[in-house]
Order: structure tokens, then C-alpha cells, then sequence
């Protein structure tokens, strides 16, 4: 009865004639009104697990997500997909278009929102009032302490539900071990979710880690494998810097048109690449992590890590781009001796310092209220997330309450001791993540078996060569496709504008 | 392009402003002094025409002007024109086409510019039967004026026009500045490409990528502003386009009050702001508004003294002139007459009428 519905639902609303894996059974237990907890692997296409459910529940359905970035190119997408009624609620609003957007918020029957906006006491009064019939959490993985992105905007989130009526609950996430999807039913309250928890491996990829000396060694590598095999590739750094510089080199040496892509860029231009890139208008990518999401290109044949990430869920993340479309694709790593400092870098930008608690300490005793955010980053010299920790800590010791410090010699004195154990707690779990990843680079075993044990039990059979341990060489890796459709010829002006307005064979 | 402008700007200016002043003025800075030095200098054109230029890529490309020996700083560590640089002004382009009016227009060549890349984008993938592309143009009233145009079924037959309207105004640009605008434009499947892109392509600077094509825009929008009824489409894009006079709101709070009759030390209570502000408010009225009079101010005695010590000196100077007046007037009263004596030049030289 529901099912060849949905199909056709599908193929109306989203244009599909298939499901992917997972999607049509978690769909069927969320309209039946279930507690579903989904683990699909990056690529499957998560959000079609609530998109298409909000186009046949009766009320609205509520996304809580934690990339900005990701939730607008959604919109973005749906809307030029000719699904009209959705919004994303965001901190990027200014604030008329936040009033207007609150105003008619149940004429939307999928609203995007992002964590920290559910805090905000006047969204929060306008919530209540929708008819909310799913809620979805989507990159669950950020509401465990024990995940690998902890976002401390996500607790309390089992309050949100129940102010908004206690509606079913799906939640989703691409990375998430077993103790940490133990761990999301439990922050949600709803330990009796159904799972649909599906391999996270790809076998249409090939791995391979190559151990070189120099940064200068990296670079010539590039270059000799983009020369030898012109395909679609990304290649990930960890710096905005490192990713101009090398575009710009490889601009220089090949005959390939290559670009970098990071979040310092300005909107259009960001925009004009990632189209670049889904046209087959470039080759090569060079991109911060900020690549990627909501970028949906079937043909990436080569992911390429200029700089590895600081765990394996990245890695996988990040790999989880290539070869969307099936075919054979591979990872390289590329790694000196000298990488393993930048992601130590990254980890101390992300969590304080022992001696910050010291300073926090001091500073709330001569204090009777917090400061807005940015202040408080600037008085006590934190980032933006090193702030959000400590923030989160003493609202759990409760030394502050609503931004009220209460002061109480005996509560602050364990209060310190606390949130250093957590610290230490938070930096051990962050070191691990971080030799977990290491171990990867170095460990002389399969790495297909290796990569996805913390995840799943076993693996399937690789469809291409395994890995640099099981005999894939990518020199001979046969990634080629038929020839790239949109290599642009450079002619002038005016044979150009022409072609935009489609008049070449008016005047020819 | 952009050290030419940059040049032009210092050699209007002799030495008398820095290299943050110059960058505040191309940038746009809506301060009561930056308006100012637009009008003293007669750099009008070029206020406002680069919003996204920061401090640092100004400081640079001044180095770089140094470096080439096209300039050097005096005492007061300002820019000064030198020789080679006044040769290279002399022979670029910028002295003799120079579309650029930005303190009248800046604000509507952004708007301009927005509306012309989605209506592009729309007109094409229309006539292409997509109508699921992802607008290049994010800003939401834009899309809301592409969508009331598209609904209003104006854009049906508009591809042809578009494309020839644009083909004649292209024309009349040089080949570079036709060639970098239409690489950025994205249609017909086309994806545009990057500032980055276009200046690694051209051997071009991002700034000099970024100001030929708003040199461009410039050209487009006013040929099109003078001349609607020979550029229809392009002229759907003027759609309510009001040509605001330019002056912060700060200003037009204070005059509000000075044309209800309070005096200046009034304002300064009733605004809680330091008479320094309220000064610089008037002084700004009289930049913009030739109609606007200083004789409350200053009496017609003391307009004479020192317009003719403005004349004599031939700077704009307020430290040589309040000297040169031996003390008589104050650095207000100097400011105010200077201001309002701009009024007399006309300029604008090689731009096209924009009355019609």
C-alpha cells in the first residue's frame, strides 16, 4: 500500500526513480510515527530521510543542524528544486528578515534551524506554537560528549522536544560508533529508538598513505599524478593559506584548471567554484573541510590529503565524497613527519588550557553576570569553542545560572576540581581521536579493515584494489572516465556572450 | 587600473592626505571627513567605488607604487606624485575614458550589478527550459525583484535584447575590460569564473580584475540611466533606482535642527554629541548642498578674507590657511568656506550626459 506511494512521491517531488540504501526503510518507520535512529554513510543522501516525510506529514517538520553552511545550501537546493516552503533560521538573518521570517513560520512545512537558535527564548515562543509532527537532529554524533564534534548547543535537547509536544524523533548521523549512538538515544531520552544502522564502508574506493619528506615532495607528487591522469579531484589542507598556494602552483605547472575553495572567500566566488566544479568546468579543488558539504558531484574520482584531519570521522567524511556515482575511485594521503604538528594546532585552538580554568576563576570573582560571548573571548583571550566549553562546564556545575555567576566557596572549589577532570577527560579523548588517525597513516595491515573497525563489524569485498597493503599502486589505478564534457575553450568577448545568450547559430 | 586611480588620487590630493585617507575614500567610508576630502579634492568619482578594498591591500599596492618609483612620501609620511608616476598617469587610459561616478552612484551600481547577473542567469536558463539553477545572486530582495519581473511575464522575449544591448555597450569598452566581464558572467550553462581565476588568466592584479569590471558597470549603467529608450532590458534593472544625496543620517538629524532654528551649541545639547561632530555636520551640508548657506556662520567679510587666501595660497591645507589668516578665523569657519567654494567648479569631464 505505502510503498509504490512513495516511490512515486519520490519521483514527483525529488525526481528519483530509486531510493538508496536505507532511505526507503527509515522513511516508512518515521511516517509511522517511530523513534528512528539512522546511521547512513556520507553520500546516501540522509536528508531525504525528513524531506520527503515533510512533504506527506500534516504538520511541520523541525531540522536541528549544526552547520550554517550545509543547512542554507539545503534550502538553497530544495528551493531551486521547486520545494517553496522551506526556511533556514539562522544567526546570519539580520533582523528584519528574522521578524518576517518568525511571523509566518507555519506557513513552512520544513524549517531549518540551527542549535543555538533553539535557545533563543523568542524562536523558542514561536515554535511552540507549530504543530510540529517529526523532529530531526541531523549530525547527531554532536549531541555525545563522547562524539567526535561535541557541540554544547546541542544538550538540552531532549527539552526542546518535549516543549514542541513531543513529537517522533529521527535522528541522523553519518559517524557514529556504537557508544556514541548509545549515548544519542540517551541524551534524547529515547532509548527505545529503532536503529537503522548501515556499513559505512565504500567498496568502490582504493586506499593508499605515501610517506615523503618535504612539503616540496607533496607538491611534486601532486603534480605527477594530476599530469599522468586528468580526473575530478579534491584536495584536502588544513590551512585557507596552504590550499592558494598550492592552486595557484599547480595553475601554473599543468594545463588543468584548478581552484581553491575555503571560507574566507567571498559568497559569489564560492559560489561560481563549487558550480565550476559540479559542471566539470575545473579539475582539481583545493579546499579547506568547509568543501563539500551539500556538494553533491556523482564523478569525484581522487581525494587527495594534502594535510590528514585530526580523527579517522573526518577522514572518512572526507573521502565519503569520492565516487558518489559508484565507480572505482581512491584516497591518497599524502604525509611528512612534520603534518603531525598542524592538527596539534588545530586541537589547541578547539580546547583551553589547564591555566585558562585559573583565569576563568579569577575573573568570575570579580564579576556578577557573564558578558555577551565575544567579549567574554576577548577578556579572557579564548577561541570561539574553547569558550563554548568552559561556558558549558559551569552551567553544569552551576556556577552560573542564566548567566548569573553564585558565588559559593564550597561550589567553586569542586566546581574547579570538575571541569579540570573534564578537560583532562576532553583532551585525552581529543589525543586519542587524534593517535587513532596517526595509526591509520603508519599500520602495515589492510587499511579498508582497519579504517572502519571502531564503526562496524568487518567490511565488504573491496569492488577495486584494496589498498597500498593489498596491492593497489595508484600509478596504475585505472580511474579514467570517458572524456571530461565541459573543458571550456577560451575564445573572446563576444563568440562568449553569445554562447550565454544562445545565439550562436543566429549570427554564424 | 587600479594604480592609475590610485595615482590620480594622489596627485589630486599633493601630499596633503595619507594612504588611509585615499583608501577611506575608495572604499567609501561614510564619515563627515572622508565626504569632505571627496569634494575638496575633487575625487567624488572614485568615492565608494571598491567596497571590499582593505587597508592592507591599499598599503600594499602604495608600496608597490614606490617601489616603481611612481611616488614617494613626503614628511608627514603622505604619498606625493612623482615624475614617472605622472608620465604613467599621463599615458594610462583613466585619463582620457573614465566612467566613474561613485559618490553619485555606488550604491546603485551594486544594486545595478546584482539585478543585471541574476537577470542574465534567469533570462538564459529560461530559455533553456531550466528553471532549477542556483541563483548566483543571493540577496533576497534581489530575487524577490527577479521573481515579481518573472511573474509579471516581463522577461519572456528579453534574450535577444539583453544579449544586443549588452553586445553594443561592450563594444564600446576596451577589449580587456569586455573580455573580464563577460568570463565573470554565468548563464546559458556557463559558470563564471573567480576574481582569482580571471586575474591568474589575464596577468592581472584581484583589484585591478575587480575595478576593470566595475569600470564597466559604471560605463553600463549610466549609458543605460541617459538613454532608456535605446537599452529596455538593461533599464528594467534601474527599477526605482532614487538618486539619494548623499550624507550620513548623523548630518541630517543636525540639519533637521539648524532649519528649526537652533543654534549649533542647541544641537550639541539636545544630541548629546561633541560640537566638533555638529560642526562636521555642517561642513558636510555645505559639501553637498550648493544651495545650502554659510552666512550664519561665518559673515560675508570673513568669506572674502578667506576665500582670497585660499586663492593666493592654492592648498587646502586648514593649517597653512588658518596661519596664512593670522589666527582671525577659526578652523570651523575655514573649513565652511572651503566647502561651499567647491561649488563653484563644475567637473566631470569625460562622462556621458546623465539627464535626459
Amino acid at each position: 500500500m505505502l510503498r509504490p506511494r512513495l516511490h512515486e512521491q519520490l519521483n514527483n517531488h525529488f525526481g528519483f526513480s530509486e531510493f538508496r540504501e536505507g532511505q526507503k526503510e527509515i522513511i516508512e518507520d518515521v511516517l509511522q510515527g517511530q523513534d528512528v535512529l539512522g546511521i547512513l554513510p556520507t553520500g546516501v543522501g540522509k536528508s531525504l530521510c525528513y524531506q520527503l516525510p515533510s512533504l506527506l506529514t500534516h504538520g511541520t517538520t523541525l531540522v536541528v543542524s549544526p552547520l550554517i553552511s550545509l543547512m542554507v545550501d539545503q534550502v538553497k537546493q530544495l528551493k531551486a528544486k521547486g520545494y517553496k516552503s522551506v526556511i533556514a533560521l539562522n544567526s546570519f538573518m539580520d533582523y528584519r528578515e528574522r521578524t518576517a521570517a518568525l511571523n509566518q513560520l507555519n506557513n513552512y512545512r520544513l524549517i531549518y534551524v540551527s542549535p543555538e537558535m533553539l535557545q533563543n527564548p523568542k524562536i523558542e515562543k514561536v515554535l511552540h506554537t507549530l504543530d510540529v509532527s517529526l523532529f530531526v537532529i541531523d549530525e547527531a554524533h554532536c549531541i555525545s560528549q563522547w562524539g567526535h564534534e561535541f557541540r554544547t548547543d546541542y544538550l538540552k535537547m531532549d527539552q526542546v522536544i518535549e516543549k514542541v509536544g513531543n513529537p517522533p524523533v529521527l535522528a541522523l548521523s553519518a559517524t557514529a560508533a556504537p557508544d556514541v549512538q548509545k549515548d544519542i538515544k540517551k541524551q534524547l531520552g529515547r532509548t527505545n529508538m529503532i536503529d537503522h544502522i548501515y556499513p559505512m564502508d565504500k567498496p568502490n574506493i582504493s586506499f593508499a598513505v605515501e610517506f615523503h619528506e618535504h612539503q616540496d615532495d607533496k607538491k611534486a607528487r601532486i603534480r605527477h599524478m594530476l599530469a599522468a591522469q586528468r580526473l575530478p579531484t579534491m584536495i584536502y589542507f588544513s590551512s585557507r593559506q596552504s590550499a592558494e598556494l598550492v592552486a595557484e602552483e599547480l595553475n601554473i605547472a599543468l594545463d588543468q584548471r584548478v581552484a581553491f575553495y575555503h571560507g574566507g572567500m567571498e559568497q559569489m566566488d564560492r559560489l561560481l567554484v563549487q558550480q565550476q566544479f559540479m559542471k566539470d568546468q575545473l579539475d582539481v579543488i583545493c579546499c579547506t573541510s568547509a568543501f563539500g558539504m551539500g556538494v553533491d558531484k556523482p564523478n569525484i574520482r581522487r581525494v587527495i590529503h594534502y594535510h590528514f584531519p585530526t580523527q579517522v570521522e573526518s577522514y572518512i567524511q572526507e573521502i565519503g565524497r569520492a565516487g558518489r556515482d559508484g565507480k572505482p575511485c581512491a584516497s591518497i594521503v599524502l604525509y611528512t613527519p612534520h603534518d603531525q604538528l598542524l592538527p596539534k594546532m588545530l586541537m589547541e585552538r578547539e580546547l583551553p588550557e589547564e591555566a585558562a580554568i585559573e583565569r576563568l576563576f579569577a575573573w568570575l570573582t570579580n564579576h556578577s553576570a557573564l558578558l555577551p560571548d565575544e567579549e567574554m573571548h576577548e577578556q579572557l583571550q579564548l577561541s570561539e569553542s574553547q569558550w563554548n566549553f568552559l561556558k558549558y562546564q559551569l552551567e553544569e556545575t552551576q556556577v552560573i545560572f542564566q548567566n548569573t555567576i553564585m558565588f559559593d566557596v564550597e561550589l567553586w572549589s569542586k566546581a574547579k576540581m570538575q571541569i579540570r577532570t573534564n578537560l583532562r577527560k576532553r583532551w585525552n579523548y581529543k589525543n586519542e581521536k587524534f593517535h587513532q588517525m596517526r595509526d591509520w597513516l603508519y599500520f602495515t595491515g589492510c587499511r579498508r579493515l582497519k579504517l572502519y573497525e571502531p564503526f562496524q563489524e568487518g567490511v565488504r569485498d573491496a569492488e577495486v584494489d584494496c589498498c597500498d597493503h593489498c596491492g593497489f599502486i595508484i600509478d596504475d589505478a585505472q580511474l579514467m572516465e570517458e572524456e571530461a564534457a565541459g573543458v571550456i575553450t577560451h575564445n573572446s568577448w563576444d563568440v562568449r556572450l553569445k554562447r550565454i545568450f544562445l545565439q550562436e547559430s543566429i549570427n554564424e | 587600473m587600479f594604480a592609475a586611480i590610485l595615482l590620480d588620487c594622489i596627485q589630486s590630493i599633493h601630499g596633503e592626505r595619507s594612504i588611509s585617507g585615499i583608501h577611506n575614500l575608495i572604499q567609501g567610508k561614510k564619515s563627515s571627513q572622508t565626504l569632505q576630502d571627496a569634494r575638496l579634492y575633487k575625487l567624488e568619482r572614485y568615492f565608494g567605488i571598491y567596497p571590499s578594498l582593505s587597508k592592507l591591500n591599499a598599503h600594499k599596492a602604495a608600496e608597490s607604487l614606490e617601489r616603481r618609483n611612481f611616488i614617494r612620501f613626503n614628511q608627514e609620511n603622505h604619498p606625493v606624485l612623482a615624475d614617472e608616476g605622472e608620465k604613467y598617469l599621463e599615458d594610462s587610459f583613466m585619463k582620457d575614458v573614465n566612467f566613474f561616478s561613485g559618490m553619485e552612484h555606488h550604491r546603485n551600481i551594486i544594486l545595478f550589478e546584482k539585478r543585471l547577473r541574476l537577470l542574465i542567469q534567469t533570462v538564459t536558463h529560461s530559455e533553456l527550459k531550466d528553471f532549477s539553477f542556483l541563483p548566483i545572486v543571493e540577496d533576497p530582495s534581489v530575487q524577490a525583484w527577479m521573481k515579481r519581473l518573472y511573474r509579471n511575464n516581463v522577461i519572456s522575449d528579453l534574450l535577444t535584447s539583453l544579449y544586443e544591448e549588452l553586445n553594443s555597450l561592450l563594444s564600446a569598452l576596451s577589449h580587456l575590460e569586455a573580455e573580464l566581464f563577460t568570463r565573470r558572467l554565468t548563464g546559458g550553462g556557463l559558470i563564471g569564473e573567480t576574481r582569482e581565476q580571471l586575474a591568474h588568466d589575464y596577468h592581472l592584479s584581484v583589484e585591478d580584475v575587480d575595478l576593470l569590471i566595475k569600470h564597466a558597470l559604471f560605463y553600463m549603467y549610466r549609458t543605460t540611466l541617459s538613454r532608456q529608450e535605446n537599452y529596455p532590458a538593461l533599464a528594467l534593472c534601474l527599477e526605482g533606482m532614487a538618486n539619494e544625496k548623499l550624507i550620513t543620517s548623523s548630518a541630517r538629524q543636525t540639519l533637521q535642527w539648524l532649519n528649526r532654528g537652533l543654534s549649533l551649541e542647541d544641537i550639541v545639547k539636545k544630541r548629546r554629541l561633541k560640537l566638533s561632530t555638529i560642526q562636521d555636520h555642517v561642513v558636510e551640508a555645505a559639501l553637498i548642498d550648493p544651495s545650502f548657506d554659510i552666512g550664519s556662520f561665518i559673515s560675508k567679510e570673513g568669506q572674502k578674507d578667506i576665500l582670497t587666501t585660499l586663492e593666493t595660497l592654492n592648498t587646502n591645507k586648514l593649517k597653512k590657511l588658518f596661519e596664512a589668516l593670522d589666527h582671525n578665523y577659526n578652523y570651523f569657519e575655514i573649513r565652511l568656506v572651503v566647502a561651499s567654494s567647491k561649488h563653484t567648479f563644475k567637473e566631470d569631464r569625460h562622462a556621458p550626459s546623465s539627464t535626459s
